[in-house]
């Protein structure tokens, strides 16, 4: 095949959009390593029965505060229950409320941030106040509160999270929507008879997007983290139930006798949202043409 | 009303209200595009070119603009008292545009060829797969190689041409009445321009359309337009066919503009100006506008708006000279 051929094939083959975005993850060797992470924690969560070791809340307080050992690889906690399965049975609840949290932020920032940055006018001035008022509250605080009201509960928990998060997202999307709605190429758009509606989902949301992958993979950490400092207070799910944040939390107040209890769930914490900064990394390039070549 | 022409408009002013005071872009200006018309409107820069063709597709940004008075009737309707919908499907399916800078003007991620079947299928209710082969033939008429291969490319893959060729294939693929086309070859060098200029002469001897042209260049005007009109601070100084206007320019603008312009075959050495600057349109002069820079001024110049007068056969020009009562 001569040449040219070749490269026509290689970088412009008739391949749909889907298969570009993959076909540009397969060689980003970071976002592979993120997705390789990833999609272990989810089978992890999902087949945590089959895959702990030992009954996560099964106590031997003879042996409490135990180091790593090959028995027990991660060490028991200060019941002796085994750390490793009650990493694996804890990330059911991590990810899940990194998962739903970051959804929930993302369709709610992103619709108010489009609606408030692509009208304009009164409507902008409402939202971003509202979001103002969110932003200024102190998350945590709003958090207790709302479970207090609501009563105690993890969908209660992932409701106040996404509650605290949104305005964040919303006034990136804003921002981006701003920038982007005064281009030529959107007004192209408008020249060409494309009706608002048209012009905001298939020009501008799409434009506006990149900044918001990165921003959620990082939220997917904020949401993690944040749901242990709420159980931590006891606000979240409830002793013996394992997450990730309340094991790191009880941990601390043996942190000198037995470091092992917060740093080995801490590690395995800094490690998922390093895999989804880098998959989102990946994703944000794959995803932008521009970036693609 | 009178149905013969494809385009009038009657007394169009578009005012800026800005914070720092009122803006008169646009002022009372009338101008009448027949069927097969390629109609030049020159001026400098802000002299209210552009302002002119948004107006006439509604989409002067309001706020600060807006359309205090006129018309504009397209095909006998008078597209100012049109509803927003009833726009949207004028613009791009009757009136489409062509823009100044064709680098911008994609979707930087959207493939042109899907960006082409967007035109189409915001004005037809023809399937996709359809629409994707009108795409690629419109490609290809617009002088594009390799079209099946261009369509499937996203915007930073083509050359600055072959955008605007892509930005012209948009314009024209939904067989428009009138494209307007705003300064197209700007930001292009000056062989791309050649040949985007003479793509949009050869589509408008193919099909007959009309085109209303807008651009500073007085040489590209001379060799595309059969009419003309000058602008000047938001007003339409002269108007006639470009015969008339190049051979026998009535206004002081305009032959002090044809004078300006280099010649490469005179022998004069001196680049010829216009003395003084482009009026201040919050605070335009009174009376005539250009009168400041006018060497031919007469103390009623400052007084008297000069109206367009028919100095001679369709070919008028507002300048009190061709007033013979007033100008004594």
């Amino acid at each position: 095949m001569p040449y040219s051929k070749v490269a026509k094939r290689l970088l412009f083959g008739e391949a749909s959009e889907f298969f570009v975005v993959i076909n540009h993850l397969k060689n980003d060797k970071p976002a592979l390593f993120g997705l390789a992470i990833i999609i272990l924690l989810v089978v992890t969560a999902i087949f945590a029965d089959i895959i702990a070791p030992y009954d996560p809340n099964a106590q031997d307080l003879s042996r409490r505060l135990e180091p790593p050992s090959w028995e027990h690889p991660f060490g028991r906690d200060e019941f002796g229950r085994d750390i490793l399965s009650r990493i694996i049975h804890g990330s059911r609840i991590s990810l899940t409320v990194g998962a739903v949290v970051i959804s929930i932020s993302l369709l709610i920032g992103t619709a108010l941030g489009a609606l408030s940055g692509y009208v304009g006018g009164w409507v902008d001035m409402v939202i971003m106040r509202i979001a103002d008022i969110f932003l200024a509250f102190p998350g945590l605080l709003l958090a207790i509160g709302l479970t207090a009201v609501l009563g105690q509960s993890i969908i209660n928990v992932m409701a106040a999270l996404a509650l605290v998060n949104w305005p964040g997202y919303a006034r990136v999307i804003r921002s981006q929507v701003l920038y982007i709605k005064g281009l030529d190429y959107v007004e192209a758009a408008r020249v060409m008879g494309a009706s608002n509606a048209r012009i905001l989902v298939s020009h501008v949301l799409p434009n506006s997007f990149a900044p918001i992958i990165v921003l959620a993979t990082i939220g997917m950490g904020w949401a993690i983290l944040a749901e242990a400092g709420l159980s931590f207070l006891g606000l979240g799910v409830q002793p013996p139930t394992p997450s990730w944040g309340s094991i790191i939390a009880t941990g601390r107040d043996y942190i000198f006798r037995a470091p092992h209890i917060t740093t080995i769930p801490g590690i395995v914490l800094a490690l998922s949202i390093l895999a989804f900064n880098l998959f989102g990394d990946g994703l944000r390039d794959a995803l932008d043409p521009r970036l693609r070549i | 009303m009178q149905h013969n022409h494809l385009l009038e408009v009657v007394g169009l002013k578009t005012y800026f209200f800005t914070r720092r005071g009122l803006v008169r872009a646009v002022d009372d200006v009338s101008f009448k595009i027949d069927k097969g018309d390629v109609f030049g409107l020159v001026g400098e820069s802000g002299c209210g070119k552009s302002v002119t063709a948004l107006s006439i597709l509604k989409l002067v940004p309001d706020p600060p603009g807006k359309i205090v008075s006129g018309r504009v009737l397209f095909e006998g309707e008078n597209l100012l008292l049109k509803s927003e919908k009833e726009m949207e499907d004028i613009r791009g399916h009757k009136i489409s545009m062509v823009f100044q800078d064709p680098l911008t003007s994609l979707d930087p991620i959207v493939r042109v060829g899907d960006q082409i079947v967007e035109a189409i299928r915001a004005h037809t209710d023809m399937n996709p797969k359809k629409a994707w082969e009108k795409a690629v033939k419109i490609l290809s008429e617009v002088g594009i190689p390799d079209a099946e291969i261009r369509a499937r490319q996203y915007p930073f893959q083509l050359s600055g041409g072959m955008k605007q060729r892509v930005m012209i294939a948009i314009a024209l693929v939904t067989e428009p009445h009138l494209l307007i086309a705003d300064e197209p070859t700007t930001n292009l060098d000056v062989t791309i321009q050649a040949q985007i200029l003479a793509l949009l002469r050869d589509i408008q001897s193919r099909t007959g359309r009309s085109i209303l042209f807008i651009t500073h260049n007085l040489g590209i005007v001379a060799w595309l337009c059969n009419k003309l009109a000058v602008m000047y601070a938001g007003r339409i100084v002269e108007y006639g066919s470009t015969r008339s206007i190049f051979y026998n320019p009535l206004h002081p603008y305009t032959k002090l503009l044809l004078k300006a312009v280099p010649r490469i075959d005179a022998s004069r050495s001196v680049l010829e100006s216009i003395e003084g600057d482009v009026p201040d349109l919050m605070n335009p002069p009174s009376g005539c506008r250009f009168h400041p820079r006018c060497p031919f001024a007469k103390s009623i110049c400052s007084t008297i708006e000069p109206p367009m007068i028919e100095a001679e056969k369709e070919h008028f020009a507002a300048c009190l000279i061709y007033d013979k009562e007033r100008w004594m």
